[in-house]
């Protein structure tokens, strides 16, 4: 039991690691979601905003790993 | 057959790459298993690994084929994107020298004091705690596996191709792992997880693009600029931290 246990959160692991990364990627979506589904903003649009969002939510990530090994 | 292999190409390659790296890895813990405690153990928890992912393919497989396209590219799309951004991360991080790299040999190292030390607790079930190691080790690098292959194939109908790149892949690493018969040290994993950070992350952006009805300029050749973009944003944010981290020490 205790090994599936230890299979599921590596499970989970494989996708989260640093949280803040994946929440970030998970707002820039929902942003891109919102603006497919409700406000049928152009699609170049949302192709530009899931690009820059998730070079900025790595471009986070990465600097704010750095930040915390500085302090 | 230029055509299909042009489409098919980005898919093998993603998939090659990174299940080269899973099976390196779940390589060493079964290696570590067969050293300790023999092979018995160490193929038996392997084969019984191997036949709870073939059941994951049959269960997964066919479900598939009934998920609307565009969720399944969504959904495909978002894990890709979670999982190339934190290889990614990770990979730009140990080439700056912010984080260790990986290494197969301390890697063999720890597992390999950790199962010695396990069966000297309980001499009585030595086997059984060798064979749930390497089927715990197989289990897990195989999941990874099964989804990279599933996620850079099945929005294009490209899983087959995608499971030949698998497929070379295991081919490659066991004959490494007969001719060397250890750890396979040599592999430069990290810059393997940059290249596959690099490539999910971009397959991940395209399909959560798909998913929500972008329509990419030139379609599927959207794919290699992306590519670029990530390549660069990857190389120059690791040389900035290097130097950064040289110019403190």
């Amino acid at each position: 039991m205790r090994t599936f246990a230890a299979i599921l959160r590596e499970l989970f692991g494989l996708f989260v690691d640093d949280g803040a990364l994946a929440i970030l990627t998970l707002v820039v979506i929902a942003i891109a979601a919102l603006l497919a589904t409700v406000l049928h903003v152009d699609g170049g649009i949302i192709g530009a905003v899931l690009v820059a969002g998730s070079v900025a939510s790595l471009l986070f990530s990465v600097f704010r790993a750095t930040w915390k090994k500085g302090s | 057959m230029t055509t299909i292999w042009a489409t098919a190409a980005p898919a093998v390659s993603a998939s090659f790459l990174a299940s080269l790296v899973e099976m390196v890895e779940a390589f060493t813990i079964v290696l570590v298993v067969g050293t300790v405690q023999g092979w018995k153990p160490a193929l038996s928890g392997s084969l019984a690994a191997l036949l709870l992912l073939a059941i994951l393919i049959a269960v997964l497989g066919p479900a598939l084929g009934h998920i609307p396209l565009h969720l399944l590219q969504l959904v495909i799309g978002v894990l890709l994107l979670l999982f190339g951004l934190r290889w990614l991360r990770k990979a730009i991080l140990r080439a700056a020298g912010l984080l260790a790299l990986h290494d197969e040999a301390s890697a063999y190292a720890k597992e390999d004091s950790r199962l010695r030390a396990a069966a000297a607790r309980d001499e009585r079930h030595r086997n059984w705690i060798a064979g749930l190691a390497a089927f715990k080790a197989v289990t897990l690098e195989g999941v990874e596996v099964v989804f990279i292959v599933i996620a850079v194939g099945a929005g294009r109908g490209l899983v087959g191709w995608a499971t030949l790149g698998a497929f070379a892949a295991f081919l490659l690493v066991l004959a490494a792992g007969l001719l060397v018969r250890g750890p396979l040290t040599r592999v430069p994993e990290n810059a393997l997880k940059f290249v596959v950070g690099i490539m999910l992350s971009a397959f991940g952006v395209f399909w959560t693009g798909e998913g929500l009805s972008v329509q990419w300029p030139g379609n599927e050749a959207t794919i290699p600029f992306l590519v670029l973009l990530f390549l660069v944003t990857g190389l120059g944010v690791a040389g900035l931290l290097r130097s950064r981290v040289r110019s403190a020490a």
